[in-house]
């Protein structure tokens, strides 16, 4: 298991195009791959998941990813969401 | 034999297959084969992915990556096996439920949860959970949707009628005919199918029971003839047919990529009437020296939201990066509350053709001409670009419209935005007092383009699409052709250009009188250019201008017509 805090930058949050940048991105892994966000966790390659999470601006959320490549799923996740998921 | 309005020109013989677009509901049963039931519905999940790319790449081609999200966020919803797939397929294993039903059930309640949070945004997603699982059930329904035709051979497609996003997910390889219910000459379908080179019928009241599904039908989309099941005489008779246009497509084909001239070496100009960017690449290829009109409406209909001005701008630049050196007219918006437009909340009016439609919206709602014109001037520093104003009656709404483009320019320069600065602006005569005043138009506006139909109707009272009246819309009555002579001539005085981009520019009776009348560019459905160009090169300009005097001076209708049936325009 490998896992890093990130915060997220988005204006409207984990939502809209950011989300399913995001989605795409852990899709890509082979790892099981989850967010948790304050006590909860959710299913990172599941976009329904992620927006029932209602991630706002400004969250900090811990990436967890379990197999062989939870490293780079995890750094990879971390990078994308500290640039902004495409936006601006 | 059945009797319907032809609405695209050609001959079909094929089997029919029904295009039903009306919701199916999802069947509350349990199953017993489960592994049969889990691929019926992966076999609908499928198609339904393919259906939402194809829309996502049509909207990409036409519209631009904004408004392919929509799509790409259809997509990942589809492509969510943890919360859609997953669990709709379990509904199927453990509790036997039939596709459908596991679909209609594990959806609403995905589509609860969204209904329940507070985000637009969300909500949003909410209807398109509602849209993608109305589609599963359709296609589990084994509904035959546009892109699902289950054929080897092309076939005769029948529907109650054919909306635009229909439109967009047919494929065309498997169409031979077009046959609708409702849909007269200027609908959507009539242009799609004339575009796409497809014969089609429509006015058929009760179309499914008037045509039988995997029925052989034989159509003619010149004559509105329909049989089922032809005798051997009759097919052989519309064989016949077929092959004398298809000999006469062979003729036209040597004049693809000569220039427009009459017999006697007048130059004349073939452009093309478009209707969204992907027709753009069509009409160029099949040999079109411009576009004389690029209708915007595509734009604004058929959605929820008023298109951006960047969108807009992707359209517009698209076509005219296409045309490279070819002049592009694009006509600004020009609808109105009797067709489909959700995105502007237009009240239901009792006289649409006579109400608040076109530049009456325009002038009223100025951000939403604001938008496009700016998206018009950004787009012109990107090819030969001319824009043009719809449905003007008078000289002070010209004057408006063109101050409100003024405005445009200021408030691109204001944000630094580059734009074209001197942009050609013209108008449609479509409108009677227009075109009677064409010659006080002439000295402000930058050029003409004659709309017929619309001002065949306004000058002779007729509704077209009111089957108790259409056969009195003539374009030879005389006072229609009194008030084209009028704008050419006063173009010509004031030195403007004049075009002419209704349906008369292309039909093979008018073009001569046309000709003779002065009119230099006709602009029309790109399937007619090479014909068109082939008749113009086998007529005089002087012979069809003698005729054109003689003709303007006749009382009626049918003198002239039956004079352009009978004349001779060869040199």
């Amino acid at each position: 298991m490998y896992q890093n805090k990130v915060t997220v930058r988005n204006r409207s949050g984990l939502h809209a195009r950011p989300a399913n940048q995001f989605v795409k991105t852990a899709a890509s892994f082979k790892s099981e791959i989850l967010i948790e966000s304050g006590e909860k966790r959710y299913n990172a390659k599941s976009i329904i998941s992620i927006l029932q999470a209602c991630i706002q601006c400004g969250t900090e959320i811990t990436i967890i990813a379990n197999g062989e490549d939870e490293q780079a799923a995890v750094e990879s996740l971390c990078a994308a969401v500290s640039s902004g998921l495409g936006e601006e | 034999m059945i009797y319907g309005t032809g609405i695209s020109e050609g001959i079909a013989i094929a089997k029919t297959a029904y295009l039903n677009i009306e919701k199916a509901q999802a069947v509350h049963k349990h199953i017993t084969d489960v592994s049969d039931e889990v691929e019926r519905f992966r076999y609908a999940y499928v198609r339904t992915c393919e259906e939402t790319e194809a829309l996502k790449k049509n909207a990409l081609e036409n519209f631009g990556e904004e408004a392919a999200e929509i799509f790409d966020a259809h997509l990942g919803i589809l492509q969510d096996a943890y919360s859609i797939k997953q669990p709709i397929e379990d509904l199927i294993t453990q509790d036997r439920k039939d596709a459908s039903w596991a679909v209609e059930e594990h959806m609403a309640a995905v589509r609860a949860m969204f209904d329940a949070m507070d985000d637009s945004y969300m909500k949003e997603r909410a209807n398109d959970i509602g849209d993608l699982a109305q589609r599963m059930i359709d296609l589990l329904a084994s509904r035959n949707t546009a892109n699902c035709i289950r054929s080897d051979e092309p076939v005769i497609l029948v529907a109650k009628e054919l909306t635009p996003s229909e439109t967009a997910k047919l494929d065309f390889n498997k169409i031979a005919g077009i046959i609708t219910q409702t849909g007269g000459k200027t609908s959507h379908v009539a242009i799609m199918a004339r575009m796409a080179n497809i014969p089609a019928v429509s006015n058929l009241p009760d179309v499914f029971s008037a045509i039988p599904e995997y029925a052989r039908v034989g159509m003619d989309g010149t004559s509105g003839e329909i049989v089922i099941e032809p005798d051997a005489a009759t097919e052989n008779a519309l064989c016949e047919k077929k092959l004398r246009l298809q000999q006469q497509a062979a003729v036209d084909e040597q004049f693809r990529n000569r220039p427009t001239a009459t017999a006697d070496a007048r130059e004349l100009k073939l452009y093309a009437n478009i209707g969204n960017p992907a027709d753009a690449k069509t009409a160029f290829a099949a040999g079109a020296e411009g576009v004389g009109l690029f209708r915007s409406e595509f734009l604004y209909m058929d959605r929820t939201s008023l298109p951006t001005e960047d969108e807009q701008f992707n359209a517009y630049r698209k076509v005219l990066e296409l045309a490279g050196s070819r002049q592009v007219t694009v006509r600004t918006l020009d609808i109105g509350g009797d067709k489909d437009l959700p995105a502007m909340h237009l009240e239901k009016e009792e006289n649409p053709f006579l109400g608040y439609r076109a530049i009456r919206i325009c002038l009223s709602e100025i951000e939403i001409f604001l938008t496009q014109l700016r998206a018009l001037l950004r787009a012109g520093l990107h090819g030969n670009l001319r824009i043009m104003f719809p449905m003007i009656s008078s000289l002070e709404e010209f004057r408006k419209a063109k101050r409100i483009l003024d405005e445009a320019k200021q408030s691109l320069r204001r944000d630094g935005i580059p734009f074209q600065e001197n942009i050609p602006v013209g108008m449609m005569i479509e409108i009677p007092s227009a075109a009677i005043m064409a010659g006080t138009f002439a000295k402000e506006v930058d050029f003409f383009s004659i709309g017929t139909n619309d001002l065949i109707q306004y000058t002779t009272a007729v509704d077209r699409g009111n089957p108790k009246v259409a056969d009195l819309y003539n374009g030879c009555n005389p006072a229609v052709l009194q008030l084209i002579a009028n704008t050419i001539q006063a173009a010509e005085e004031h030195h403007i250009s004049c075009s002419m981009c209704g349906e008369m520019a292309s039909d093979p009776l008018m073009i001569p009188l046309l000709t003779g009348m002065g009119l230099r560019t006709f602009s029309m459905n790109p399937a007619k250019i090479l014909h068109s160009r082939y008749l113009l090169s086998q007529i005089s300009f002087q012979k069809c201008a003698e005729q054109a005097k003689k003709l303007l001076n006749m009382g009626t209708a049918e003198e002239i017509r039956n004079e352009l049936e009978s004349n001779e325009f060869r040199p």
